[in-house]
């Protein structure tokens, strides 16, 4: 009886019965929390949606689109976490040999304990150990990600294959594996996509010192043209190379001791022999760490060029000297606690965090407590550098957009203003003699 | 962002989350403000970064009996994970906090900008209806970032809360939207002339997009969308404000800032 009433309220398209029926099968299919509160929703969406109770398995077909998107990305992770194999799926081959690679998982908690997450990290691990086996590229490690408009980049470092030809280069370039192109980064922007890792290429001062007087977000496209007044001669490659060699070469600490000043050349350095990396105690302020590589000069390289062909007169000798006053080299090897900003504000800073009590060693002989706590520093220069120590593992990371911290406001450099044309001289009317009567000849 | 913490992997896409010890203590304190303050929802807002020490917001979102937008309050803590009220800033040197570049220090009380004058009462005849303002402090300048922050960047995807009928913002069941700028909108009382007057007409309850949308905020390139590799998990960054994004995948959507609350003012002259 009452279902009939119900059926005699109609609409256009249903009557009450059925409304109600489909607002309550919809309320049992999603099972809101607070399905009180959004009953009037409910009966307003089935109303416009035109939801069928008995129909309600052929809803879904949007959901079932998405499932079948997801299975290419599916297929693409596994393989990803799979042993490596470098043949086809019929005849498996496995990889032979692995470059040096640490662990970025286990650095991936130390990493969340200064305040960083690593997004993805066991598939950016498997990435990295996949582009190793196939570039043959040795000391590889996740360098960081840098963020850009569309697209972010993952940015691996390592020594590449020492077989890969670069062909005739300007002499002002310093030529692979040595100055700022000593190492070689790679970036991808897809990491399920292994043929996705791109070698940077090799960059040249003049990019480097344009590089340092420019501000750009990158886009996420690495053959996207940069355009910027003073003209950035190169594509976005070039930059984010440029970008990330700037970081590294001011970025890279160490703690003080691990290294030493070689006698008679003070421009390198040695490892200290019979050296171990110290506990959580002698590392704790910023003058136990220093810097570890040289800073770009500002020609743009890390060693001065001496030209092959010097003007008559001057000795090789005295050429270097000048020049290298005129563009002095920073000491190696310096303290943190030196380093300021501009502004005269330490350019790091150094945190504490984790449980730091001293627990005692489960072997009864050595003096030497366990600390488990996390020492960050974080660089105020290039934020999004950041270095964490731990219980003997050291390591590092840069996550953020590739710039420097400005403390002023960054204006872009006036084109140079373009010379107005000469105006036109004034035309003058052209000679116009009477047409030249040929002289007859009087016979 | 609720502070349950399942949505940190969302925060990990821009290389940002909270460790151990941070989470722990940010829900205990966070389900103390639950203790003396009356609110619908307490979400954990984000973190500012400083040189010593960082400050933690909480927001405070009371929907009943509100009309037309939810009431929202902000507590601020620091290291000690005590929270308080998020203090009023003083209007005349907000302005120019907004474009300062020197990072948070840390320690609230730090001076930012100094009011040079010293008023002398004994002299004068008449005494101001109104004391001079004090100086302009750290706090009133993490108080000026947050609400920034929290106007021009705070979105959420359509389709995720719905007007009723009494002008109340309810959260409704939500399915996950595309990847699309279209489908986001500001979580702030609307400005744009033509959604105030969707609402006065009482058309916004029939749709989901009855707020400020993102597409319509200039510059535009200010907003990107990236997605993970499940490409699932989609974020929405702001690029003016690097350290903020809403996040959403199909079953849960929030926002927050994890950043050093410095505005990235040259954004015009990056591209």
């Amino acid at each position: 009886m009452l279902k009939e009433k119900l059926q005699e309220i109609k609409d256009s398209n249903t009557n009450l019965y059925q409304h109600l029926n489909n607002v309550l099968t919809k309320i049992l299919l999603d099972n809101p929390k607070n399905a009180f509160e959004l009953f009037e929703d409910y009966s307003f969406q089935v109303k416009s949606s035109g939801f069928s109770f008995d129909k309600y398995n052929e809803f879904d077909n949007a959901e079932r689109t998405k499932i079948s998107m997801d299975q290419a990305i599916q297929q693409k992770t596994l393989k990803l976490v799979n042993k490596i194999n470098l043949g086809t799926d019929e005849e498996p081959q496995e990889a032979t040999q692995t470059g040096y690679l640490p662990n970025l998982t286990e650095e991936a908690y130390l990493y969340e304990w200064a305040g960083i997450g690593i997004d993805e990290n066991y598939k950016i691990f498997k990435a990295l150990s996949l582009l190793s086996v196939t570039k043959q590229a040795s000391k590889l490690r996740f360098w960081g990600k840098i963020m850009a408009r569309e697209k972010d980049y993952y940015i691996a470092e390592g020594v590449a294959n020492s077989q890969v030809e670069d062909g005739e280069l300007p002499p002002e370039v310093e030529p692979r594996g040595s100055g700022v192109n000593t190492k070689s980064y790679w970036a991808c922007t897809d990491i399920l996509n292994d043929k996705d890792w791109v070698e940077l290429p090799l960059i040249t001062p003049q990019q480097i010192n344009v590089s340092r007087q420019i501000k750009y977000m990158f886009t996420g496209n690495l053959e996207a043209d940069v355009i910027t007044n003073p003209y950035f001669f190169g594509k976005e490659k070039h930059l984010l190379k440029a970008q990330i060699v700037r970081i590294t070469q001011s970025t890279v600490i160490i703690p003080k001791g691990q290294y030493i000043l070689r006698e008679g050349e003070p421009r390198e350095i040695d490892q200290t022999p019979e050296y171990k990396l110290p506990g959580f105690h002698e590392l704790k302020t910023l003058n136990d760490w220093m810097h570890f590589n040289t800073n770009i000069l500002n020609c743009g390289r890390l060693v001065h060029l001496i030209p092959s062909e010097l003007p008559d007169g001057v000795e090789p000798d005295i050429y270097q000297k000048q020049i290298e006053a005129a563009d002095p080299f920073e000491n190696r090897l310096k303290q943190l606690s030196n380093d300021k900003l501009p502004n005269n504000k330490p350019a790091w800073k150094i945190r504490i965090v984790g449980d730091t009590t001293d627990y005692n060693p489960l072997a009864k002989d050595t003096n030497n407590k366990v600390n488990n706590g996390v020492i960050i520093i974080k660089s105020l220069v290039w934020p999004g550098l950041v270095t964490v120590y731990s219980n003997k593992v050291l390591s590092q990371l840069y996550y953020g957009y590739g710039f420097k911290a400005t403390t002023n406001h960054f204006y872009p450099k006036q084109p140079q203003q373009v010379q107005t044309e000469q105006p036109d001289l004034p035309e003058q009317p052209e000679p116009n003699f009477p047409a030249e009567v040929p002289q007859q000849q009087q016979d | 962002m609720n502070i349950s913490f399942n949505d940190l992997k969302f925060v990990q896409q821009i290389g940002q989350t909270l460790n151990l010890e941070e989470r722990m203590r940010i829900q205990l304190a966070i389900l103390k403000i639950q203790e003396h303050y009356v609110f619908d929802e307490v979400l954990f807002w984000g973190r500012v970064e400083g040189v010593e020490k960082d400050y933690y917001i909480a927001l405070g979102i009371q929907y009943k009996g509100q009309y037309d937008f939810p009431l929202k309050k902000f507590f601020w803590s620091s290291n000690n994970y005590h929270f308080a009220e998020l203090p009023k800033y003083n209007e005349e040197f907000a302005q120019r906090a907004e474009t300062l570049r020197e990072p948070f220090t840390g320690q609230h009380e730090h001076i930012v900008f100094r009011t040079d004058e010293e008023i002398n009462f004994e002299d004068s005849l008449e005494i101001p209806a109104q004391l001079p303002a004090k100086n302009f402090s750290e706090l009133e300048r993490l108080s000026y970032v947050v609400q920034s922050i929290e106007f021009q960047c705070a979105s959420i995807p359509v389709g995720s809360y719905r007007l009723t009928p009494t002008h109340e913002l309810i959260k409704t069941t939500f399915k996950g939207v595309t990847a699309e700028l279209k489908n986001y909108q500001h979580f702030r009382q609307p400005i744009r002339k033509d959604k105030q007057d969707l609402i006065a007409r009482d058309e916004a309850l029939y749709r989901p997009d009855f707020l400020d949308s993102l597409v319509d905020d200039t510059p535009y390139n200010q907003w990107s969308v990236q997605t993970d590799s499940t490409k699932r998990n989609i974020t929405i960054r702001n690029l003016i404000w690097p350290g903020y994004l809403s996040y959403n995948n199909d079953y849960t959507f929030g926002y927050a800032y994890f950043g050093d609350g410095i505005k990235n003012s040259d954004f015009e002259f990056l591209l």
